[in-house]
């Protein structure tokens, strides 16, 4: 009877596995992302009232410090009821999506627009451009004014707590 | 010595195809534009457009004119040059003379001259206005600058801002008819000459020239019916007496066509409305209109246009019977009362990747019928926004994201409709007074909110007789009849074959009897773990008929003996575990419920009692087939 032949192979077998495994393990044990969220149109879902994100140029987000990620809302008038909770807001990151399309952009480098002639999702009117002329342009056309961030905030988050 | 008297037939091919091009570009010069001047600065990244158009200017007007305020110049209008206005009979005369061209050799220099002329004409009068507005300057403006003069063709440097201006496509169509025109003339001076014995200048050429200008005649016939048929209909729209109806017979119009009532427009054979991409189609305003038969297609598309297949202001308009695609909006209504929108059918489209806007969309209206309308592919269907007494009535209404929308609205009925294959039926948001009754609501089972009602933050409320089957959550319910003075009731539906009949927060004050539980595989689960004590479940001693009901009726009254509790065994293990969401719906999950039936050991406190169950089932509501 022929012996078995012995194996000399100094890698366990199941080393390739436990790589696998531990790779998979560090990817979901990597920091939270510090960006703005990707929305999936229909299916992302607003964080304050419930209701699909199905129009992007609406869109808003912010991402409190140590939070597993950014939460996401269909109007600006739902982010800042949402950021009127937040205990400590200074310390929050903000995005808008652009009106035009141009995506995510930081809430300081937005032109705010208000007005009671656009039908975004909450009835707020407000719509964030990165451009200043289209933001102007969209104010004339619709008879809205124009606002920063900061003068929002202090309106919106006013009238959130009443 | 012979000579021919006929051109040849490869001349006369020549001569035709070449009078037809230089008419067809010339048409084209008429709506394109012949001048581009570009602004650009660091606060203006994409830059300001200014397109000069034969007869108007157009582009980022009012932005140029803010910030030439400020230097005082005056303000440039769309029309600034009274001569603009002379541009249009100017190209027909031209396009008269090309017709003509192929007869002799004197019309074709004549139109070569002519045509060679206009273009730098109107160079050279748009650089005579751009000195004009550059020179005088109002010495009051907030900021002074020296006179400057644009270039009408190339790089201009005024203050921070860098002007590019160049010819625009109008222009090259102007010098590919000049070319045709020299095609012409070659081919004429090449043609032996025809004998002149008898006749006058040209005598035999004339009748063989013919059939090539009068085809040529008629393109030009056809070309500027075309062109001319949008402002036909809108001129005829402006001459038309109040109250009368003006007909439109076939025919595809460009738009933006405005409608100003009292007036009747009915569209006879399927006439298109074609928006070019720009705004919205129609715009309907006044009073009293009745728009009625017509195809609306193509309106712009950014959201900040909120441009619509038919945008309506005004008071008691109808619209009827039209076909709407390929728009933002389908119909918006915006601050009025008393309208009907009735039988159209709505298909604003899969826009690009994102859903389009509302298919028919109120805005701050009152007294309004939205009434027997077929609408698919919208992001929602029939949308109520600061609304007050709408009824939406017999609409059948497929995948959209929700059939029905209500913001922030009053008094609403929505009644005997169909809604199906939607992300959510009937979204009942921040209303106040609604009816829902007599709705069939099916297979809304994809994406995050697989309802067939929602309701949320609603005070008075009444859904009754609606047929609720196939969803993947019948009714889903959060903030109802908060206020002390409100009621709520949800009555003689049929709730069946979902996943969850009733999905209720505690935050719900609601009245549920009358109603047909069957085969749901769960009939009631609390959001939250547990529902309101002040829900009722019964009222005057009759409850619901619920397929998991097991009792007997000694009296055969109709009403089981046993009260039926829904005992909610998942809801408390969800309470205290969490992580058991993942066995929902799993044989685990429905072998627990049979095993807490069949071995009450362990008897959690239930989710709702119904005192007065019904043995028999009731009427099957009649809804829409």
């Amino acid at each position: 009877m022929t012996p078995r032949p012995h194996r000399s192979s100094t890698f366990p077998a199941g080393l390739p596995v436990l790589i696998a495994l531990a790779a998979l393990l560090a990817a979901s044990c990597t920091a939270a992302p510090d960006g703005p969220p990707e929305i999936v149109l229909d299916r992302t879902v607003c964080d304050r009232c419930s209701m699909l994100v199905s129009e992007p140029g609406f869109a808003a987000a912010f991402l409190v410090p140590g939070a597993d990620g950014p939460r996401v809302f269909d109007d600006a008038a739902c982010l800042f009821a949402a950021l009127a909770e937040e205990p400590e807001p200074g310390r929050v990151r903000v995005w808008f999506q652009d009106a035009h399309g141009g995506g995510w952009m930081e809430a300081p480098q937005a032109v705010f627009v208000q007005t009671s002639r656009s039908t975004t999702p909450m009835g707020s009117g407000i719509l964030a451009f990165r451009e200043a002329a289209a933001a102007h342009r969209f104010a004339r056309n619709r008879d809205g004014e124009i606002l920063s961030f900061a003068a929002l905030r202090e309106r919106l988050t006013s009238e959130a707590t009443g | 010595m012979t000579t021919e008297t006929t051109p040849r037939p490869r001349r006369r091919l020549v001569v035709f195809t070449a009078s037809l091009v230089a008419l067809l570009l010339l048409g084209a010069a008429l709506w394109l534009p012949f001048w581009t001047m570009k602004l650009e600065a660091p606060q203006y990244p994409q830059g300001l457009v200014l397109q000069a158009y034969g007869d108007r200017i157009e582009g980022d007007l009012r932005e140029i004119n803010i910030i030439n305020h400020y230097i005082g110049m005056e303000k440039i209008d769309a029309q600034p040059a009274p001569e603009m206005a002379l541009f249009r009979p100017a190209l027909l005369g031209l396009m008269i003379l090309v017709l003509l061209a192929p007869l002799h050799r004197r019309l074709s220099g004549l139109a070569i001259l002519a045509l060679a002329a206009m273009p730098v004409a109107i160079l050279v009068d748009l650089q005579i206005w751009l000195h004009h507005f550059g020179q005088n300057l109002d010495p009051t403006a907030p900021l002074r600058a020296d006179p400057f003069t644009p270039l009408v063709l190339g790089i201009s440097k005024i203050g921070n801002f860098t002007s590019t201006a160049m010819v625009g496509i109008g222009f090259f169509c102007m010098l590919g008819a000049l070319l045709c025109l020299v095609v012409i003339r070659r081919v004429q001076r090449r043609q032996p000459v025809p004998v002149r014995e008898s006749s006058g200048v040209g005598a035999a050429a004339v009748p063989k020239a013919r059939p090539a200008v009068s085809v040529s005649l008629l393109c030009l016939g056809f070309a500027l019916t075309g062109a001319a048929a949008g402002a036909d209909l809108q001129e005829r729209l402006d001459a038309a007496t109040p109250g009368s109806t003006v007909t439109v017979d076939g025919g595809t119009h460009p738009g933006p066509v405005i409608v100003r009532g009292p007036l009747t427009v009915v569209g006879l054979n399927g006439p298109v409305l074609d928006g070019g991409g720009h705004g919205s189609v129609v715009t309907v305003a006044g009073d009293g209109v009745v728009f009625r038969g017509f195809t609306v297609r193509n309106s712009g598309r950014q959201v900040t246009e909120e441009a619509a297949g038919i945008s309506v202001t005004g008071n008691r308009h109808r619209i009827e019977d039209n076909r709407i695609e390929d728009v933002y909006f389908g119909i918006h209504v915006e601050d009025g009362a008393g309208h009907e929108i009735v039988g159209n059918d709505l298909a604003p489209g899969q826009d690009r990747g994102a859903r389009p806007g509302h298919a028919v969309s109120l805005w701050h209206v009152t007294d309004t019928r939205v009434v027997r309308n077929r609408i698919r592919d919208a992001r929602d269907g029939i949308y109520l926004s600061f609304v007050d007494g709408v009824e939406v009535e017999g609409n059948e209404i497929s995948d959209c994201r929700y059939a029905v929308h209500s913001m922030y609205s009053e008094n609403a009925v929505v009644r005997n409709n169909h809604f199906h294959h939607n992300l959510l039926g009937a979204a009942l948001m921040y209303s106040d007074s609604l009816v829902l009754t007599g709705n069939r609501i099916e297979d809304q089972r994809l994406g995050a909110t697989p309802y067939g009602v929602l309701l949320k933050d609603i005070e008075d409320l009444y859904l009754a007789g609606n047929r609720l089957v196939g969803n993947r959550v019948g009714i889903y319910a959060e903030g109802v009849a908060q206020q002390p003075e409100s009621e709520a009731r949800i009555e003689g539906n049929w709730i069946a074959g979902q996943e969850t009949g009733l999905l209720l927060q505690k935050n719900v004050r609601v009245t549920v009897v009358g109603n047909l539980l069957v085969d749901n595989l769960t009939d009631v689960r609390a959001k939250g773990g547990e529902l309101s004590k002040a829900n009722r479940w019964s009222e005057d001693g009759r409850g619901n008929y619920w397929s998991a009901y097991r009792g007997f009726d000694r009296e055969g009254d109709g009403i089981g003996d046993l009260a039926h509790r829904v005992e909610g065994v998942m809801e408390e293990l969800l309470r205290k575990s969490p992580g058991a969401q993942a066995f929902l719906y799993t044989p685990a999950h429905l072998t627990l419920q049979a095993a807490s039936r069949m071995f009450p050991l362990y008897r959690p406190e239930p989710l709702l009692v119904d005192h007065a169950p019904l043995l028999d089932p009731p009427p099957i509501p009649e809804v829409p087939r």
